[in-house]
């Protein structure tokens, strides 16, 4: 059986808060969401585009960094991980601006998959106070993975339980998986599983664990191709990737991105890897990421 | 100033230097790709080549400094370095050993022969030359750690800094109290046989227990914390005999306040302070220098204070690093 190009499921990837490089902070607004949920047809009619949303962290108004590498930079600290927290369910922006989409568009159902900030192994103060929690310590860091999963779940069954958007589940918040991660990644990973909640990873196509990635308790993977036209990566690896995620039954990466190693044409390779591996394989499963928040493919 | 180490950690040093920096009040990062039994703590961010280069386009906005280490960058081609000139940011190359180690040149130089030098773990001298006419074309600063690489880059670049190897004074000491053992320990910790001449040293030490009682430590594959350990129950650590100047293993040696043999070179020791206590021995001479300090304890004794008094006024991290924060300041 062939899999359809329309089957594959496509979420999208957004930033959100603050980005000091873009000088600018994504709030997120029901006009901004609009056009990535519906698009129209020549003829006017509208359908769905995106049902499925990854909100990203990149910084807190502090300018503390959430997730990857940046948390190593100057890390988030408990206030800036709340920050995140209230963030998500504040009113006329975020995920608050995308349920209202999608109840004026009567779209029934909206995914939502949330990438937690990341703890930095190592000597990074996470709170002070009579019991201070520091990352140095493997429990701490679980302890605030914990703490701050079970908030989001406890206030999106307050909030948004009688709106079309759904907490699919969270998204670990790093491209690679060092040594000093893997025991937090597989218990909080198996924790959000207790919970009946998706857990996925973004990761490189030869990111060091990537064909470990069920024994670490995720559900889904989705590889990115390190393609961008302007590295030291060829688009062999873009194919490379594509047959590999489909082999392995992960999903990929799909980047439109902006910049000095961007060139103007990987996108539409990208697509046309997609178009490729979702018609030759029935395991594959796409996922797409647009390293800038504009809506430039059509899918 | 904000500072990126990159890409790998190098004995220790990066994250000392990132430590050191951060108490001076810079923002200090460092990025690690190597992964081995050496396991390094965390302060160091441990990552691959894909997902640091995924940063690139921040990292090139955040830092002001570029700290690059052995010759390495992000892209084999080696441009990323000039894309982060390009975007207005400082960039340093720091030397560490086989990145500039010219095979020919090791062997024999205007002042030197060496017959002992193994550069079998060196780049190919093409290679080598390539790379220091890339980076001299673009950078106008590299940082070595010592003489011997110094001689290395100075024909190449506008300006070379030797920035000695940094060590936490604090942390690495001597113990408090030592019962002497009922036998001497000698340790030797190489992580290249051939470089650090482990066959002639193993040979040698073999022939000199059969003459006089005491025992030898061969470390391997150990991590970095397990070989400090060990060094600090030893009387004599043995570095290298072939290479010509004293490395990490001598320095933490020293740092312990143990006796440390160590080949240098005769010009590189000549530019040394003078009151180096590292014994100098080659495979020619070993036999008799080891022998003459097994059988010496106040020697030893003696060598090892020198040896942590040395190392606290040339290799103390909080020195090196105001040094380095004075080479930044010229970029």
């Amino acid at each position: 059986m062939q899999l359809e190009y329309a089957q594959v499921k496509k979420i999208i990837m957004l930033d959100t808060m603050s980005c000091f490089r873009r000088q600018r902070s994504f709030r997120w607004l029901a006009e901004e969401f609009e056009p990535l949920t519906l698009y129209s047809h020549e003829d006017g009619r509208r359908c769905p585009f995106f049902t499925e949303f990854l909100l990203a962290p990149q910084q807190s108004s502090r300018g503390r960094f959430y997730c990857g590498l940046y948390a190593g930079y100057d890390h988030a600290r408990k206030e800036d991980w709340s920050e995140w927290v209230d963030w998500l369910f504040m009113k006329e922006q975020g995920v608050h601006a995308l349920a209202t989409v999608a109840d004026l568009n009567g779209i029934q159902e909206i995914g939502v998959w949330l990438m937690l900030p990341y703890p930095p192994p190592g000597d990074y103060m996470y709170e002070q106070g009579k019991r201070p929690r520091r990352f140095n310590i493997q429990l701490h860091r679980l302890l605030a993975l914990h703490d701050t999963i079970e908030t989001v779940i406890e206030r999106w069954s307050r909030f948004y339980a009688r709106t079309p958007v759904r907490l699919r589940g969270f998204v670990w918040g790093r491209q690679g998986i060092p040594e000093a991660d893997v025991e937090v990644v597989e218990m909080c990973n198996e924790w959000i599983a207790s919970l009946g909640l998706e857990r996925l990873w973004m990761a490189n196509y030869r990111s060091n664990r990537v064909i470990e990635w069920r024994e670490l308790h995720f559900s889904a993977i989705a590889l990115f191709a390190n393609y961008t036209g302007r590295s030291e990566y060829g688009k062999d690896w873009l194919y490379n990737t594509g047959k590999f995620a489909a082999l392995n039954g992960m999903g990929i990466q799909v980047v439109n991105g902006r910049g000095v190693i961007y060139d103007p044409n990987h996108a539409d390779l990208y697509l046309e890897m997609v178009k490729n591996i979702s018609s030759r394989e029935e395991e594959a499963r796409s996922f797409t990421r647009f390293r800038i928040q504009r809506p430039l493919m059509c899918l | 100033m904000k500072i990126l180490h990159l890409p790998l950690e190098v004995g220790g040093q990066i994250a000392e230097l990132c430590l050191q920096l951060r108490a001076l009040g810079h923002q200090a990062v460092g990025y690690n790709w190597r992964h081995n039994y050496l396991k390094y703590d965390n302060t160091l961010l441990h990552s691959d080549a894909y997902e640091m280069l995924n940063t690139l386009e921040t990292a090139i906005t955040y830092f002001d400094i570029f700290h690059y280490h052995t010759g390495y960058t992000l892209f084999k081609d080696k441009t990323d370095i000039e894309r982060v000139i390009h975007a207005g940011k400082k960039v340093v190359m720091h030397h560490r050993g086989n990145d500039v180690r010219i095979p020919s040149r090791a062997v024999k130089g205007q002042h030197y022969f060496n017959p002992y030098v193994y550069t079998g773990d060196s780049l190919p001298e093409q290679q080598i030359l390539s790379n220091l006419s890339y980076f001299s074309k673009h950078l106008n600063t590299a940082i070595v750690q010592d003489y011997e690489l110094y001689d290395y880059a100075a024909d190449y670049y506008r300006n070379v800094h030797i920035l000695p190897r940094p060590i936490n004074i604090e942390r690495i000491r001597p113990q408090e109290t030592t019962a002497p053992h009922d036998l001497p320990i000698v340790v030797h910790a190489p992580t290249s046989r051939a470089f650090k001449g482990t066959e002639d040293i193993i040979r040698i030490t073999e022939k000199l227990r059969r003459e006089i009682p005491f025992h030898f430590i061969l470390l391997e594959k150990v991590p970095r914390e397990t070989t400090l350990s060990c060094m600090r129950e030893a009387d004599i650590i043995v570095d290298q005999i072939n290479c010509g100047m004293y490395g990490n293993v001598s320095v933490e040696g020293m740092a312990l306040g143990k006796t440390v043999v160590c080949y240098l070179r005769p010009d590189i020791k000549a530019r040394l302070p003078k009151e180096i206590p590292i014994v100098s021995a080659n495979r020619d001479t070993l036999y008799d220098e080891l022998k003459r300090l097994l059988l010496d304890e106040d020697l030893r004794r003696r060598l090892g204070k020198q040896g942590r008094l040395y190392a606290e006024a040339w290799h103390d991290a909080k020195v090196v690093a105001k040094q380095l924060i004075s080479i930044y300041e010229t970029l």
